[in-house]
């Protein structure tokens, strides 16, 4: 499912002495299928920006095409995008509701209006996607741990296999165990549904591990747009935004500084161990 | 969604007005009021007009504002005029079927509503100009004597100023909530009132769940800083009296003194 965004502007408390402009003329396409991450400093307008894409808020101008078509259009079905085109917000475990997980989870795909059976097929099946012990499909939403919870809230919104993913910072808060884990998830939901992601993270090294594209959003605009081998190449530029490169790149530039000559172009962590693992080789002979 | 709300009505800006201790504002627009119920002609509310003109244009507030806060008045002064309009006795104007209008009545509803707009804007400028926590802390140094009667002032103003700060935060986080349940396919907009009772209890629960958590966590906060009650407790930004607010005690005193003046002489 492809979206593009065309001269997105988004305004806060219009026409009040708080007036505050979030989103400014932003524009940009994700292919179907992609794995995308969107980086920018707290009050960047991130998280406004990733709303205006499933319609959750109408933009002042400038509108989305989802599919090819204007989802802001009159009598476009925006209820029916809700189940295209998912959002996991900011901690997402507030959101739990019900007596117990599986009627929780239950809640996305009732509400588009599928039957009980595919219902609970969904809901059995999102469950068992996310990890979640068996026995706690039947417990109170508010008696799991903080882990399981987080795994629950993201089952609710995957019950309504969503073909586009945006998540807003799924690991915050989350251990290492936990961070794995979300990774591992989205894999595999590119895998299986290949969904399209769009991935919202402070982390750039999860970013440089994980995705094929990265845009940069710096007071409410977008002002870079490019594969992580690209984007990180700016670290200057990134760091005056308040934002960082991934350690592999630091390390890479560290050593390149110093006179040795390696791939700067290198973000995961196995290429630069190969790449380092190399200079060690030439070296003995 | 509900982002656009804004809390109370203070208006941030730098003039005479927002300097002012919150008690001066609040005893002058006492004093305010009261003057607008001694007027009797026409001069006294010209005076009291001036009045209220000089302090909103040294307040830089627009008038935009002001007339904002009029708007929830609204039905209640269109109500007052008719009822004074019509149901009060004295020289027939003319009539129209069983409702007769007077002299005294027209006479009567416009002061009425005269009275009411400068009561509301008058108090608009306190609110306007004042934060909430500011005037929580100057409602508390005016009652403190009452602490001899056992009022535990300190302890409402404290529980005034922390409801007055978890309003945006609930505000937020009902905000969030909504949206995270509307991208779950929730409808809020839509549906007899029966349903949408029903599609708020998504959104009741978690708020409930999310306000008792942030009472446990402010409260235990609370603790760790060795919060024990108003005895002893000193402030950040004491409420001191400046040059600026005798100024303003003389001049409502002195208006104060003209109207009661003009309703004396008069």
């Amino acid at each position: 499912m492809s979206i593009i965004a065309d001269h997105l502007t988004y305004t806060y408390n219009r026409g009040t002495a708080y007036e505050k402009k979030a989103v400014n003329d932003v524009s940009f396409s994700i292919k179907d299928g992609e794995y995308v991450a969107l980086i920018g400093h707290t009050g960047s307008g991130k998280s406004t920006l990733i709303q205006l894409l499933n319609g959750l808020l109408r933009p002042l101008s400038g509108t989305v095409y989802v599919n090819g078509e204007d989802i802001f259009e009159k009598d476009y079905d925006l209820h029916a995008l809700r189940g295209k085109v998912g959002i996991v917000f900011q901690y997402p475990e507030y959101q739990l509701f019900e007596e117990d997980v599986f009627t929780d989870v239950c809640f996305g795909p009732k509400n588009l209006g599928l039957d009980r059976q595919e219902t609970e097929l969904r809901a059995y099946e999102a469950l068992k996607m996310v990890e979640l012990p068996d026995e706690a499909f039947f417990q109170s939403p508010f008696d799991l741990s903080g882990g399981e919870k987080r795994r629950a809230a993201i089952a609710g919104v995957l019950a309504m296999k969503p073909e586009v993913l945006i998540l807003d910072e799924p690991v915050a808060g989350l251990d290492p165990a936990g961070r794995e884990w979300i990774f591992r998830l989205l894999s595999k939901l590119r895998k299986e549904r290949s969904t399209t992601v769009i991935l919202v993270s402070h982390s750039m090294d999860d970013i440089a591990e994980h995705a094929e594209r990265i845009l940069v959003v710096n007071d409410g605009s977008i002002v870079m747009d490019g594969a992580p081998a690209e984007v990180f190449s700016y670290n200057k530029e990134l760091m005056e935004m308040g934002l960082d490169i991934p350690q592999v790149s630091k390390v890479l530039y560290m050593l390149k500084e110093n006179g040795i000559n390696v791939n700067t172009d290198i973000v995961t962590f196995k290429q630069a161990i190969a790449e380092v693992a190399g200079l060690f080789e030439k070296a003995r002979y | 969604m509900f982002r656009d709300i804004t809390l109370g009505q203070y208006y941030p800006a730098d003039s005479y007005i927002h300097r002012l201790d919150p008690r001066t504002k609040i005893t002058v627009t006492f004093l305010y009021m009261i003057s607008i119920f001694l007027i009797r002609d026409i001069w006294g509310y010209l005076v009291a007009f001036i009045f209220l003109a000089f302090m909103i244009r040294i307040s830089h507030v627009p008038v935009k504002f002001m007339v904002r806060g009029l708007k929830g008045i609204f039905i209640i002064l269109i109500f007052t005029a008719i009822f004074n309009v019509f149901f009060t006795p004295g020289e027939v104007l003319f009539s129209i079927w069983k409702l007769s209008i007077t002299r005294e009545g027209i006479r009567v509803a416009v002061r009425m509503v005269i009275r009411l707009v400068f009561l509301v804007m008058g108090s608009s400028i306190m609110t306007l100009t004042t934060t909430p926590n500011n005037l929580t802390d100057g409602l508390e140094k005016i009652f403190r004597p009452l602490k001899r009667f056992k009022l535990p002032v300190h302890e409402i103003a404290m529980m005034m100023s922390i409801a007055l700060g978890f309003i945006p935060i609930l505000v937020e986080e009902l905000d969030k909530i909504m949206k995270a349940q509307s991208a779950r396919g929730a409808d809020f907009e839509n549906g007899r009132l029966s349903v949408r009772i029903k599609t708020m209890i998504p959104v009741l629960v978690p708020l409930f769940v999310s306000a008792f958590r942030h009472a446990g966590d402010l409260a235990t906060a609370m603790e760790a800083r060795c919060y024990h009650g108003g005895d002893g407790r000193t402030r950040m930004k004491p409420l001191r009296y400046g040059k600026q607010d005798y100024a303003a005690y003389t001049v409502a005193v002195l208006y104060l003194v003209l109207v009661i003046g003009i309703a004396v002489m008069l």
